[in-house]
């Protein structure tokens, strides 16, 4: 349903109409029955009609009241392309700091490699603003988009699951805080480079893809781990240990690049040639020339259920309460 | 700008007077029941009540509020403005604070030294959208808060919620001037400059002041530093982050100015003192005079459909009158 109306919730209101309608039916019926024994026999004919009329109007008024709540809802189906100018190009790190990232299946570790990974891309992004956001049951903007890359180098050097509290791995979380990093009055294309083994304990990668798709923003994922994985004890708290096997689930952040559209791109940081990939991707963004690149847009139907809305209502006030006179 | 995008449904609002007119001349009647209450030629019923009388009133209204409500909507009303884009690096500016306990000293316009700051910080950020600011805090050490960035929230929000106290009670100047002018060396594309407000003489840290401003003018980053506050017995009230406790009463303030202009003297820099409002002002005047603001690139319309509020309206609305006919009236027909 979300895909459908960008405020679902909304679409509870047109359930009014059930109570409304009880309410309609009880107090019609005890009107008639209170003053049918009153009504001459003449007017009982018209009765018969009334009732009718009664009820196309009221079946009128509530369609009008439902089309109504589904407008409030705002309906979208369908994209637009919106052409977006620009010049220069920045970047910012999703660095995944969750425990499953402390396994050694790739060495040091996949902490480590990823650290190493972003800090040599940092490095060969001389000319591009950068900005880190850290993710692991939450997700923190650590550093804004900045030319200061030695800033980024000490982050980078000193990464840690320590770094946040929260448990868990809220990938989807941590993109929507990067989305929110990049100004909205620059002119620089972006792009976010997500480090992680893809393992995810809360959202929707794939609803993070689309959010990305929308924002006109390229996702780089680079996949770190190995798919045979490794043994993590999942609760170190606890007296008996719980062992858990964590493993690369590239599948996942695939599915999330295909979504994200905008040259988005998978890559697997311990394959030979990956960085450079990565780099290829980035950097012909980087220059100074103005270039014109499209978003996807969704395109709003509301005007649709509206005017549904005020021609059921019209209806229901011609065919229902009022009539035509008779001469 | 406020604009319509489709104005031609504008038309339809035609319909709430055209209903009445048929209404009142005839041609369209209510549905009702057949039944004779009252005698022939008598008068027609009629609330004798003033508030179901004010009921039935704004009943009626609440439905053409609700119609013209949706009329208003699909004719899809936009708010346009015009957003200013930025390209390139633009200039690069760290606010050096000094946030020992004697900035919290209220003798700058009844606010404390470090507030008054704030409040021009503010608004130097704010007439500057495309340049990058940083924010490094000194103490008994100095640390780099936020690196140079155009993201104008970020900066903004950390120099907001920064504590008096929370770096220590000492002032190291040269930590501070040091930190900030590391993050700034690299840059080599845009002008960066640093503006130390302080209203101390170096008292603690590793680096001499002089020393550090020797870095300034060696990589072309302009120097400004303000001496904030007044000399003598000034009001102040604190609260110690690291105990809670709050000390409150008066400072006899002294600061040495003689370093101040010293250490602007080696960084081939300016020094100003800012004893008032006024003379703060004139400082950030001066300082946005030294490094003009990045111009934009170009300006890009950004609209705002208005259409939902006036659906959610016409939803009320129409609840309104439903509520009023059928719950406080009783209305069955």
């Amino acid at each position: 349903m979300t895909a459908f109306f960008e405020h679902p919730s909304i679409l509870f209101l047109a359930l009014a109409v059930v109570p409304a309608a009880l309410i309609f039916y009880l107090r019609f019926r005890k009107l008639r029955s209170t003053l049918m024994p009153l009504v001459s026999r003449a007017d009982t004919a018209a009765i018969k009609p009334l009732s009718r009329i009664l009820r196309i109007r009221s079946a009128f008024f509530a369609l009008s009241w439902i089309l109504l709540a589904c407008a409030a809802a705002i309906p979208r189906w369908g994209n637009e392309l919106v052409a977006i100018r620009q010049e220069g190009s920045s970047v910012v790190f999703l660095v995944d700091i969750s425990r499953s990232m402390t396994v050694s299946d790739v060495a040091p570790s996949r902490l480590g490699f990823a650290s190493g990974y972003a800090l040599m891309l940092a490095d060969r992004l001389e000319n591009t603003r950068c900005g880190v956001v850290l993710v692991k049951g939450n997700a923190v903007l650590s550093i804004p988009l900045t030319s200061d890359h030695r800033a980024l180098a000490d982050l980078f050097s000193a990464l840690s699951p320590a770094m946040l509290s929260a448990p868990g791995s809220a990938l989807s979380r941590g993109i929507s805080v990067a989305l929110e990093a990049f100004p909205s009055n620059s002119s620089a294309s972006r792009t976010i480079i997500l480090l992680s083994d893809g393992e995810e304990t809360s959202g929707s990668l794939d609803e993070a893809g689309r959010d990305l798709r929308d924002a006109g923003v390229q996702l780089i994922a680079v996949g770190i781990g190995t798919r045979e994985g490794k043994d993590l004890n999942a609760f170190p708290s606890l007296d008996e240990p719980r062992i858990v096997t964590t493993v690369l689930r590239d599948d996942l952040l695939k599915k999330a690049v295909r979504l994200a559209l905008h040259g988005s791109l998978y890559v697997n940081g311990t394959e030979a040639g990956s960085a450079q990939r990565v780099l290829s991707a980035i950097l012909p963004a980087a220059g100074t020339e103005q270039k014109l690149v499209y978003s996807s847009k969704p395109v709003y139907r509301y005007s649709f259920f509206l005017f549904a809305a005020l021609f059921c209502f019209c209806c229901g006030s011609l065919a229902g309460g009022i009539a035509w006179k008779k001469k | 700008m406020l604009s319509l995008s489709r104005p031609a449904f504008l038309l339809l609002a035609l319909l709430v007077p055209l209903f009445f007119y048929l209404r009142k001349r005839g041609f369209l009647r209510q549905s009702e029941f057949p039944l004779t209450l009252a005698d022939w030629n008598g008068l027609p019923f009629r609330w004798s009540s003033p508030v179901m009388r004010t009921a039935a009133i704004v009943s009626r209204l609440a439905v053409v509020g609700g119609f013209l409500c949706v009329v208003i909507a699909l004719s899809g009303p936009v708010l346009y403005r015009q957003e200013q884009i930025f390209s390139g690096s633009g200039s690069a500016m760290i606010f050096v604070i000094d946030i020992s306990p004697s900035m919290a000293a209220k003798d700058i316009g009844n606010v404390s030294r470090l507030d008054q700051a704030r409040k021009y910080i503010h608004e130097f950020a704010d007439r500057r959208p495309g340049d990058s600011f940083g924010l490094v805090s000194l103490g008994s050490d100095a640390a780099l808060l936020v690196p140079p960035t155009t993201d104008h929230r970020v900066f903004l929000s950390r120099l907001d919620s920064l504590t008096i106290g929370e770096m220590g009670d000492g002032t190291a100047l040269g930590m501070g001037l040091a930190v900030a002018a590391a993050h700034l060396v690299q840059r080599h594309d845009a002008r960066e400059c640093v503006m130390l407000l302080t209203d101390g003489e170096n008292n603690t840290g590793e680096i001499n002041p002089n020393t550090a401003a020797d870095i300034f003018p060696e990589n072309g980053i302009m120097l400004f530093i303000a001496g904030i506050g007044t000399r003598g017995e000034v009001p102040i009230e604190y609260t110690d982050p690291a105990t809670g406790k709050l000390y409150s009463g008066f400072l006899e303030s002294e600061y040495n100015e003689a370093a101040l202009k010293e250490i602007a003297l080696r960084g081939k820099g300016l020094y100003f003192p800012a004893g008032s409002k006024d003379s703060l002002e004139s400082v950030f005047d001066k300082l946005g005079q030294s490094l003009p603001a990045s111009r934009s690139s170009w300006t890009r319309s950004i609209e705002r459909p208005l259409d939902n509020p006036f659906i959610i309206a016409s939803l009320f609305f129409v609840a309104l009158s439903w509520c009023i006919r059928r719950l406080i009236m009783g209305a069955v027909l």
